[in-house]
């Protein structure tokens, strides 16, 4: 039996991080787009100013095993500031790999950062989903989540690289 | 006619935590000034940007427009753009890889606004679906066992 712990990201877990978010980006259909390399998480997420926040899920091997722990999901997420409703946390990656799902772990990494967030003194939880990822959506109905897109047409924009250039007269 | 000028040189960036200039406050803005000689301070603030940094995991920091707001009086003067231009050299020094925001799908001056300046709507050529989860069941989240 797999038993699998949720914890805060070190540094040193940057490697496997990077690992999964290409799993992430590859099932999401969009492999291409990922620019960052592992310094770059590295420098982000663990420098003196961090961008982000992470939570890995890790797998402990069982009595008698001989492999060493693995990661096997995570959770990235950072604070944003409402206008309307003050601080808010924002999940922007959440994935667990395909042999581990169906045993609770995105759930349990959701509820952590529910925890975290609370702690900080946020009043929402933000996060977008694909609109055909339909276990997805299912997974997070369940937990109470309202689709803001579908009840009050809010769209995501994107002033992208070479448009921002632009823009900024460069 | 009232005598009326703008101050472009006065839309300048106000850290609201001494922490620097990229650094990670809750939020940060913009705010334009019109002088107006007939006023009796000199000035008036008549727009905002409201902003802070964001992660993707994919292209690293990116610069979160929060809020974006130009009084109706002081629209059409470039105001917008100009703040829209600030903005954007703010998200280069950072090294920002792009710009997000939301708009309501009903807004249609503000999306013409951002598509005549190159925005992509992602919710609509991606797929992408803002969801929230409020309080009251992140509280029930956290008290689960």
């Amino acid at each position: 039996m797999v038993f699998v712990q949720i914890r805060e990201a070190k540094e040193g877990d940057c490697g496997h991080i990077m690992r999964l978010i290409r799993e992430l980006a590859e099932f999401e259909k969009l492999s291409d787009q990922v620019k960052i390399r592992e310094e770059d998480l590295r420098a982000d997420g663990f420098g003196e100013n961090p961008f982000y926040h992470c939570l890995v899920a890790e797998s402990l091997p069982g009595p008698g095993e001989s492999q060493g722990p693995c990661v096997v999901g995570y959770g990235l997420y950072y604070f944003i500031y409402s206008t309307w409703k003050g601080r808010n946390v924002y999940l922007e990656d959440i994935y667990v790999k395909p042999e581990y799902q169906g045993q609770g772990i995105g759930s349990k990494i959701i509820k952590k950062v529910a925890e975290v967030a609370l702690d900080k003194g946020c009043s929402q939880f933000r996060l977008s989903v694909l609109d055909w990822n339909k276990r997805a959506m299912d997974l997070y109905k369940a937990l109470g989540a309202q689709d803001l897109t579908e009840a009050e047409g809010w769209h995501s924009f994107r002033f992208e690289g070479e448009v921002m250039r632009k823009l900024a007269g460069k | 006619m009232k005598a009326f000028s703008l101050i472009h040189a006065c839309i300048f960036l106000k850290p609201m935590v001494g922490f620097g200039f990229c650094n990670y406050n809750f939020y940060e803005s913009i705010l334009s000034i019109a002088h107006n000689d007939t006023l009796i301070t000199g000035h008036s603030v008549v727009g905002f940007a409201m902003y802070y940094f964001t992660y993707d995991p994919w292209i690293g920091k990116l610069l979160y427009l929060e809020d974006f707001f130009v009084m109706s009086d002081f629209r059409g003067f470039g105001i917008g753009s100009e703040i829209l231009k600030n903005l954007s050299q703010v998200a280069m020094k950072c090294r920002c890889s792009s710009m997000h925001f939301l708009v309501a799908e009903w807004n249609k001056p503000s999306i013409n606004f951002y598509k005549k300046r190159g925005a992509s709507d992602l919710s609509s050529e991606e797929g992408w679906r803002l969801f929230k989860i409020d309080k009251e069941y992140l509280l029930k989240m956290a008290a689960e066992e």
